[in-house]
């Protein structure tokens, strides 16, 4: 394990006003040292105080050209820094605690009551020049705060923010997003987002940039989606893989809407319909299941509700009540639109498919120890509810299955893995709020190996160009993201496991 | 006699307070010496964080990864297995009874080492 965040020793640097005699001549010095403005400085030398702070947690380099300069009435206190030796790896996730070394936002925050210890207290002598002397009258010793061990993996993080920052600059994004979770477990392997700061300089980044996007901001996501409509009419025992739907060649009325599909079908079965993403033949699915249905299925998935992970921000997305939905709506919701919902939602959702139907909260802390390494609590994975039967959820790995070797998601494809994914593309909705023609979000969720899930991913890439399927744009984020995690993780290819099955048979035979 | 008894007296005062204020001074010197001892250790102690954090600054992913991104811009993690994809031999029947050794090859393989590769049956 390498640590994430540490405790450095900074000195401080204050002045007694009053002590110093050529106050000018200190000002400049000092911003030259410390590249301050003169008026900051004047400001603060010129005060009628005793003690006034001129900075805070310097560099060593900083404080040994002061101290060379030996001016009397400046002084040093020692306090501690916090510092990340990992930069931007996982910097929203992380967050950062502020100069009072008080979490500020991400875990830094959410746990820092666990982190921040608490103080002590020691009386002590001072002889008549002021020096400090190690005789303690009274002391309350402090306690240290303690260490959090995380769900994340350092390894897979990298892995994840590399392919992120690939596609984030090749397509010119405005944001982008990945999640790869434990499906079974609920614990988050990684969390980034684009664009990133490094956490070592998180006082000069811009609070936009700052923001956990996964969990903060909110998206309509289009085709991705889909599943929770497949999932609802699966286990509803409305229709059967092979029931077959008339696509209506791709024009559909809903309402006072036509409803298209990015390519034209005719007759499709259920299985292709999500295959080849078609809009009209999941209205059709959709409008066979009615408002109702589709609502609750929405809910357990876990959109329109937080999911509980223990980081500050996260939003709960929106979901209509089916008593608010127009007639356009049945077209709508069950393709991804008329809802808003989060990165961190998305893979969860797929995570249900992936485990044999819960819903799992996610986590990020897994442990908290103390000085001395020992465990003083542990975090074990919670079942929020079941959502679909294991059966269902088989069913559909198959179909998702499908979606990469046959359908949207080919691009996901891994050389001796299964696949199991869907592909998503929205139109944003502009400023007049109406849907606009060059702007999208492209997504994939997918979970691998399909048969016995490792990993879950969700990728989402916000206004992307000039590319923006979700198939040509986040399925090959997937691909090299889930490949080299297998590699990392030494998860065999099915293949292999074939291959070896057959040569032990072969060897007994001939024995 | 009574004079010796208060010059007694003194002396033992005297005596006294004079191993107090030794005392007082060992105390004092003993603190000024812990002092510069706690510095030290604490001096010592920071070092050692400045230390283990640079250790982990330059063993850190995107360190190495900025070091090497120069040279390898899409160095991936290596697998532990390869796959190969073996092509098919199409020996006949006849081939085979060839292959089979007779009675002076057996004899000679016996006392040599030899490496064997037979063809698999599909």
């Amino acid at each position: 394990m390498h640590p994430l965040a540490v405790n450095l020793p900074a000195e401080s640097l204050y002045a007694v006003p009053v002590e110093i005699k050529d106050k000018e001549t200190v000002i400049k010095k000092l911003s030259l040292i410390l590249k301050l403005d003169h008026s900051y400085l004047r400001e603060r030398l010129f005060r009628n105080k005793a003690f006034v702070w001129i900075a805070r947690k310097l560099v060593p380099s900083q404080v040994e050209q002061i101290k060379a300069l030996k001016i009397d009435g400046l002084g040093f206190i020692k306090e501690s820094k916090r510092a990340y030796p990992n930069g931007y790896l996982a910097s929203h996730l992380l967050g950062f605690a502020g100069l009072d070394n008080v979490g500020l936002e991400g875990i830094e925050l959410f746990y820092d009551n666990y982190l921040k210890g608490k103080a002590g207290l020691a009386l002590f002598l001072r002889d008549a020049k002021g020096n400090k002397l190690e005789l303690i009258e009274k002391i309350t010793p402090p306690i240290d705060g303690s260490d959090l061990v995380l769900t994340i993996d350092e390894t897979i993080q990298y892995i994840a923010e590399r392919e992120l920052d690939k596609v984030f600059k090749v397509f010119r994004a405005k944001h982008a997003m990945i999640i790869v979770i434990n499906p079974f477990t609920g614990e988050i392997l990684a969390l980034a987002n684009r664009p990133t700061f490094d956490l070592n300089r998180a006082n000069y980044t811009d609070v936009e940039v700052r923001k956990n996007i996964a969990i903060t901001d909110m998206f309509e996501p289009g085709s991705s989606f889909k599943i929770v409509t497949a999932a609802a009419i699966l286990e509803e025992g409305k229709v059967k893989e092979d029931d077959r739907f008339f696509c209506e060649n791709g024009s559909y009325r809903v309402g006072n809407h036509i409803l298209h599909d990015h390519r034209p079908h005719g007759w499709l079965t259920f299985k292709e319909v999500i295959e080849q993403s078609s809009n009209i033949g999941t209205t059709k699915l959709a409008q066979i299941l009615g408002p109702d249905i589709i609502y609750r299925y929405v809910k357990s998935f876990g959109f329109g509700s937080c999911l509980g992970i223990d980081l500050p921000g996260e939003i709960a997305g929106t979901i209509k009540s089916p008593k608010f939905w127009s007639k356009t709506s049945i077209g709508a919701v069950p393709i991804g639109h008329e809802v808003g919902v989060t990165a961190l939602q998305l893979v969860s959702a797929i995570s249900v498919i992936a485990n044999g139907g819960l819903l799992m909260k996610p986590f990020i802390l897994k442990e908290v120890r103390n000085r001395d390494g020992e465990k003083i609590k542990e975090f074990s994975p919670q079942i929020i509810r079941r959502v679909i039967s294991e059966e269902t959820s088989r069913r559909l790995k198959d179909i998702l299955v499908g979606v990469v070797e046959n359908g949207t998601g080919k691009l996901a494809k891994i050389e001796g893995f299964k696949v199991a994914g869907k592909t998503g593309t929205a139109q944003k909705i502009g400023s007049d709020g109406r849907y606009v023609h060059d702007r999208f979000v492209a997504s994939f969720i997918g979970f691998v190996p399909a048969d016995n899930p490792v990993i879950a991913i969700c990728i989402v890439i916000d206004e992307p160009y000039p590319y923006y399927f979700g198939g040509v744009v986040c399925a090959p984020v997937f691909k090299r993201v889930a490949s080299d995690i297998l590699k990392y993780l030494q998860i065999t290819s099915e293949k292999l496991v074939a291959l070896k099955e057959n040569e032990i048979d072969r060897v007994n035979k001939n024995h | 006699m009574r004079l010796f008894r208060f010059l007694t007296l003194c002396f033992f005062i005297t005596l006294l307070a004079l191993i107090y204020t030794h005392q007082q001074i060992k105390i004092f010197y003993l603190a000024y010496n812990n002092e510069k001892k706690a510095a030290l250790l604490d001096k010592l102690i920071d070092n050692n964080n400045l230390l283990r954090y640079n250790l982990a600054v330059f063993s850190s992913l995107p360190y190495i990864e900025k070091k090497l991104s120069n040279k390898f811009n899409n160095f991936e993690i290596a697998s532990n297995t390869r796959s190969l994809k073996a092509l098919s031999l199409n020996v006949t029947s006849n081939e085979l009874k060839e292959n089979k050794q007779n009675i002076f090859s057996r004899f000679i393989n016996l006392i040599t080492k030899q490496a064997e590769a037979k063809p698999i049956n599909p």
